[in-house]
């Protein structure tokens, strides 16, 4: 049973530059899967693809069953909530504190009381986030950030998780904690999808080149100029 | 509705930031509301301009004058420095007045009507004369005061564009973390749009509140004689208008801000 599933998948800019020409790819239900390229190689905007922000010229993409592509936008809305995003920089409120952030999304999904009360501390306790609770925006290192995006990704029910680069900027020891921290929330039975730049750190850690593999990683080629 | 309401206040709160921006917007809406009322009751006329007098004389002619002999006395009347016009009738015809027989209706210069009278009295061929003064109302020209409400309309209508599309934008800048958290979260659009359209409609609410109480205290402190009074009477009206007029100007506003 596949997750995402993205089949012959064509894209091309405005300006005429062939990001993805038949792109073809499936990340399992139970998988952890890293899209990897160079910068511009269209990591970001193959998640906009999946997240319906952005229409393709061409393919087919099943998001959680859904054809997005097919699917209209209202319809849409039902697997998005089950859809958490980390972009590369998540929106951090200098002000608030992380209880806060989180706090701020559940209520505007109409979750009160108890129900968001448990949504927050499964976010925080997966997002390993629990210490920094009562720290505001202002006052979060860059992993406390990144981490506070992920809480705010997973907050109140996620299935899937999509990724920016969230290794970027990391200083290596923060890098493998975070990795530590995608590996927990993947075993937490979160469907993971994550993009880089590099698969150094990825190999070392049991991930391969093998298509639709659980643990697996997805090269993107540059893209075609014209 | 309970998350919308939720987003609705945590977003008028980050507002509260820039409330001297959003009372100035309700203030303009406010002299919008207020010029326009004033340019609906204010008379249009001028005000002193006098109304002009038109002499006209009806002289009734005796049936059994040719045209030609008509046309010979019209021609002599005509040439009187007291004439200003001559002009003939039929009989049925109503201009100035219904006119049961032919006539020649002649219009005196100003100051020359009872030498023309006394003139056309000798006159033969003519049966009755029928003195007639028609009044003329000047062209309405707009008075101090409506070119006043004009200007200021003119001036609330920019202020309250420039400040609407100012406190948009800085509404933006004051919540643009939050609006990307609700956008990430899979949330509609009407959460990240709807408040900044639900601040433009209370502002425009707070505006037109402000125009109808700048009325309530003209009417109470104005002299008696003002024709601010006349107001009085359309008082109920211009509550049930105020409110959707004002909102319109706020919600017109708040689609001033910059897309993103």
């Amino acid at each position: 049973m596949l997750a995402i599933q993205v089949s012959e998948l064509r894209f091309v800019t405005e300006e005429g530059v062939n990001v993805f020409e038949g792109l073809s790819f499936g990340v399992p239900r139970e998988g952890f899967v890293w899209v990897v390229g160079p910068p511009g190689s269209g990591k970001t905007l193959l998640l906009r693809v999946l997240l319906r922000e952005v229409q393709p010229q061409g393919g087919q993409i099943l998001v959680l069953g859904r054809n997005v592509r097919r699917v209209s936008a209202k319809s849409f809305q039902a697997v998005r909530r089950r859809l958490g995003y980390l972009p590369e920089d998540p929106p951090i409120l200098s002000g608030r504190t992380v209880r806060g952030h989180l706090l701020f999304k559940l209520r505007a999904l109409g979750l009160h009381g108890e129900e968001a009360e448990d949504a927050l501390h499964r976010a925080l306790d997966l997002a390993e986030l629990k210490d920094a609770a009562e720290k505001r925006g202002a006052e979060l290192s860059l992993l406390e950030q990144k981490r506070l995006g992920l809480a705010l990704a997973l907050c109140p029910h996620t299935s899937l998780l999509l990724c920016d680069d969230p290794l970027r900027g990391l200083e290596p020891k923060a890098q493998e904690e975070l990795l530590a921290t995608l590996e927990r929330i993947h075993q937490g039975g979160v469907t993971l999808l994550g993009t880089a730049r590099e698969d150094a750190l990825l190999l070392a850690r049991g991930f391969t080149p093998e298509p639709s593999g659980k643990r697996s990683l997805v090269y993107l080629r540059e893209p075609v100029r014209p | 509705m309970r998350g919308f309401l939720y987003v609705l206040l945590d977003f008028l709160r980050a507002n509260l930031r820039q409330a001297g921006t959003l009372l100035a917007w309700g203030l303009a809406i406010a002299l919008v509301l207020a010029s326009a009322t004033a340019l609906f009751f204010l008379p249009s006329s001028g005000e002193g301009s006098a109304t002009t007098s038109q002499h006209l004389l009806i002289l009734t002619l005796d049936p059994l004058l040719s045209e030609a002999e008509i046309n010979r006395l019209a021609w002599q009347i005509a040439g009187w420095p007291e004439t200003g016009r001559v002009n003939f009738r039929f009989a049925g015809e109503t201009d100035p007045e219904p006119l049961a027989e032919r006539a020649l209706v002649v219009e005196a210069r100003p100051g020359g009507r009872e030498a023309l009278l006394a003139r056309v009295a000798k006159l033969s061929g003519v049966r009755k004369v029928t003195a007639l003064e028609r009044r003329a109302e000047p062209p309405g020209l707009p008075s101090r005061w409506r070119i006043a409400a004009l200007v200021a309309l003119g001036l609330g209508l920019g202020m309250a564009l420039f400040l609407g599309q100012r406190a948009m934008r800085r509404a933006l800048a004051l919540w643009r973390k939050e609006r990307e958290i609700l956008r990430l979260s899979g949330l509609g659009a009407a959460y990240w749009q709807g408040p900044f359209l639900a601040l433009g409609l209370l502002v425009g609410l707070v505006g037109a509140e402000l125009f109808l109480l700048g009325l309530r205290l003209a009417l109470r402190y104005a002299p008696p004689e003002a024709s601010l009074h006349d107001l009085v009477q359309a008082g109920p009206w211009l509550k049930a208008l105020g409110f959707p007029a004002g909102a319109f100007l706020g919600l017109l506003g708040s689609l001033l801000r910059p897309h993103s």
